[in-house]
């Protein structure tokens, strides 16, 4: 269809006008990326689905407040990261208790780390895919949100230190000090024996 | 360039957005120093690895919207209004003032501004004031700002006056229109009156007239009556 080679911007227009063929455009444009997104943030599916839902919901609902179409993306990712950050502070605040099963799979990073040498654990070799992701997920569970989320933005999405300062409502100083600091973090979990 | 400053273009070259001078400066300083050149290189296995461990996924599904219907319409435009969190409170402020409007409608009231001043009447009788009389009686004049009780009653009290004056000339009109008819109906009962008077003499002439006429009718028929039969032929 002539829908997909509009622009976000063209998009919006149309969907400001009552298309909702056009919503579900961009939606159709944006949605894995923003699943990724969410489940980098999360580190779970089923809340990242969810996250994903209500982020396109809200999105719908106050796409007449959006000011500059052409900023469409930041701005969903932007509702995404408010609903994460609520995410983030209910799961603080009343963790989901791990079934058995659950806790039987789980890894004992802090052993696993120990008994593996750094250059193995950096290179990503020696471990299954799996394993690997999970080693990746709990080194980024250390870490404060907004490190966390830079990481993900910079190394996963590649967006421009600009961007990033955008969804996350900072300055460009304030998310290179962040993403150093996390990295940091990450490369010293990551190497440790 | 030393190893503080190089660390902070560290994250940028990191990131890809370096360039120019500063880029040059780095890669000079990258070229001397060992160690800031292990700091960058172990930052990108970091990242590498990351990726590595953790690639994007597809959406499990693909996520579906209903589209609102004229109801949620409604409210989806509601809340566009940003009047959503006060929907209730809207909702009763505006009955309110639909109340008070309809109010005012049965009370007929009228409101009229010009020429600096206003007037309010409620009701069927009220009557705004259109003529120059009128408005002398209304408030005229720039309004002011706030009144006391004194120059309320002054007003008013003028007002009255204005009102007792317009009704004392319209009695003595009256007074005058009705004296000048009272005039008009005498002249002309004492006209009609003559007219009768002079109409009863001639017909009290008249009936003397006939009644000496009948008179000397009947002495001629005793005459002839009483007259000898040879008279008679």
């Amino acid at each position: 269809m002539g829908l997909i080679r509009l622009t976000d911007k063209d998009l919006v227009r149309r969907v400001t006008r009552g298309d909702h063929e056009a919503f579900n455009q961009l939606v159709r444009r944006w949605e894995r990326k923003l699943f990724n997104y969410a489940y980098r943030l999360t580190g779970n599916r089923e809340d990242a689905l969810d996250i994903c839902q209500d982020t396109f919901t809200r999105a719908y609902e106050q796409i007449l407040q959006l000011k500059e179409a052409e900023k469409f993306s930041f701005w969903l990712f932007r509702i995404a990261r408010n609903f994460s950050i609520s995410h983030y502070r209910r799961e603080r605040n009343y963790p989901k208790s791990n079934s058995v099963d659950d806790r039987e799979n789980d890894l004992d990073l802090e052993n696993l780390l120990a008994s593996t040498p750094p250059v193995r654990i950096e290179g990503g070799l020696g471990f299954e895919p799996d394993e690997l992701r999970l080693i990746v997920e709990k080194a980024l569970d250390q870490l404060p949100f907004e490190q966390r989320e830079v990481i993900v933005l910079k190394v996963f999405e590649g967006l421009k230190f600009s961007e990033i300062a955008e969804i996350s409502d900072c300055p460009v100083s304030t998310v290179k000090s962040r993403l150093y600091l996390g990295m940091d973090v990450l490369r010293r979990i990551l190497s440790r024996n | 360039m030393d190893c503080d400053k190089s660390r902070e273009l560290l994250i940028g070259c990191f990131g890809g957005e370096i360039a120019g001078p500063e880029a040059n400066e780095l890669k000079e300083h990258l070229r001397e120093c060992s160690s800031c050149r292990e700091e960058l290189a172990s930052l990108s296995r970091t990242r590498m690895l990351l990726r590595k461990a953790w690639p994007d996924e597809p959406i499990p599904q693909n996520l579906i919207f209903d589209f609102p219907g004229p109801r949620r319409e409604f409210w989806r435009l509601w809340s566009r209004l940003g009047l959503a969190k006060f929907g209730l409170a809207t909702v009763t402020v505006t009955t309110c003032l639909i109340l008070c409007f309809l109010s005012l409608a049965l009370l007929q009231t009228r409101l009229k501004v010009g020429e600096g001043g206003f007037a309010v009447s409620f009701g069927l009788s009220s009557r705004l004031p259109s003529g120059p009389a009128d408005r002398a009686t209304a408030i005229t004049g720039p309004l002011p700002a706030a009144l006391d009780r004194r120059e309320v009653e002054t007003l008013i009290e003028h007002s009255i006056q204005g009102l007792e004056e317009k009704q004392r000339a319209r009695l003595e009109e009256i007074l005058m229109q009705i004296e000048s008819r009272r005039n008009a109906d005498l002249r002309r009962i004492a006209n009609e009156l003559s007219v009768l008077e002079s109409t009863q003499s001639v017909v009290y002439r008249e009936a003397m007239n006939n009644q000496s006429t009948v008179e000397s009718l009947a002495r001629d028929l005793y005459v002839r009556a009483n007259a000898p039969a040879s008279l008679s032929h």
